[in-house]
């Protein structure tokens, strides 16, 4: 039986092939949900394999997706604890990573908060005007934050936390 | 990650005992996190001093989604030379692990309250 170490290793290596393909993805010609798509996984995974590490049951987190808004800010702390970056810059990258985090637990079709943000970056939707959207020509919030300073960091932070467990 | 990424502060001295080194990182999550109003040791009945520290960190900022341990390795760069197991809530379930209605797992209790004021000296 695989120990919880091993299943946090084997999350965080499912992890870094998803931000992999993120960043390939990226000097392609190609809808940014399919991007946003390989994000919001690596993301879900970095989250369930400290989820494991710490004694959770891999069973226990097949049946959601919400875990990333919850989980996601905690890991970044700690990369900037591990860092010793300064207080300051700290805070506002701590702040910004709450936002981020949950805009791309939102990328999810299965998290929707509770029907006011059917927004999703794998399935058609219908929004609240009627209207058929599709995530190939949706601009998602989550976008327009990851252009921002504190974006481009926290993708490198992202990429830190994954390293710290797969080597 | 480099260091021009982040410009890390000067470099704390080390504590090697437990306890400081739980007052040390709530000093440091209090400074960072303003949604934090309380941190509470947790400790289980047979605890070592090679286990890890445990903090209970009310978070008004955070999702309720009930009690989700995350441990953490040492942070040497602050001075934090244990591993650590942070559990993170809001208000309103600290209200329901005192009233027993969200219990905590593995016989953890809460053994005492890391004060802010306390935390800063």
């Amino acid at each position: 039986m695989p120990t919880p170490s091993e299943w946090s290793v084997a999350y965080a290596i499912q992890s870094r092939a998803d931000l992999d393909a993120w960043e390939l993805l990226r000097g392609q010609k190609l809808p940014n949900c399919e991007l946003l798509h390989c994000l919001q996984m690596a993301c879900e995974k970095l989250s369930k394999s400290y989820l494991c590490a710490s004694g959770t049951l891999p069973a226990n987190l097949q049946s959601s997706h919400a875990y990333t808004a919850k989980q996601l800010p905690l890991i970044v702390r700690h990369v900037l604890d591990i860092e010793n970056a300064r207080p300051g810059l700290a805070r506002d990258l701590l702040q910004f990573t709450k936002r981020a985090a949950r805009e791309i637990e939102l990328l999810s079709p299965s998290v929707e908060d509770d029907g006011r943000r059917p927004d999703n970056c794998e399935y058609p939707w219908e929004d609240t005007s009627g209207r058929l959207r599709l995530p190939v020509n949706y601009s998602f919030p989550i976008e327009q934050l990851l252009q921002e300073r504190h974006g481009r960091t926290l993708l490198k932070l992202i990429r830190t936390a994954i390293t710290r467990l797969t080597g | 990650m480099s260091a021009a990424i982040l410009e890390p502060s000067s470099s704390p001295a080390l504590v090697p005992n437990k306890a400081d080194a739980a007052s040390r990182l709530a000093l440091r999550h209090y400074e960072i996190e303003p949604g934090i109003s309380a941190i509470y040791r947790l400790e289980g009945s047979t605890e070592s001093d090679l286990d890890p520290f445990i903090l209970l960190e009310v978070n008004r900022d955070t999702i309720a989604a009930g009690i989700m341990p995350l441990g953490f390795p040492p942070a040497p760069a602050i001075g934090v030379l244990h591993p650590s197991i942070i559990v993170e809530i809001t208000p309103e379930e600290l209200f329901r692990v005192q009233a027993g209605s969200l219990p905590l797992p593995n016989g953890w209790r809460i053994t005492g309250q890391i004060h802010r004021r306390v935390a800063e000296l």
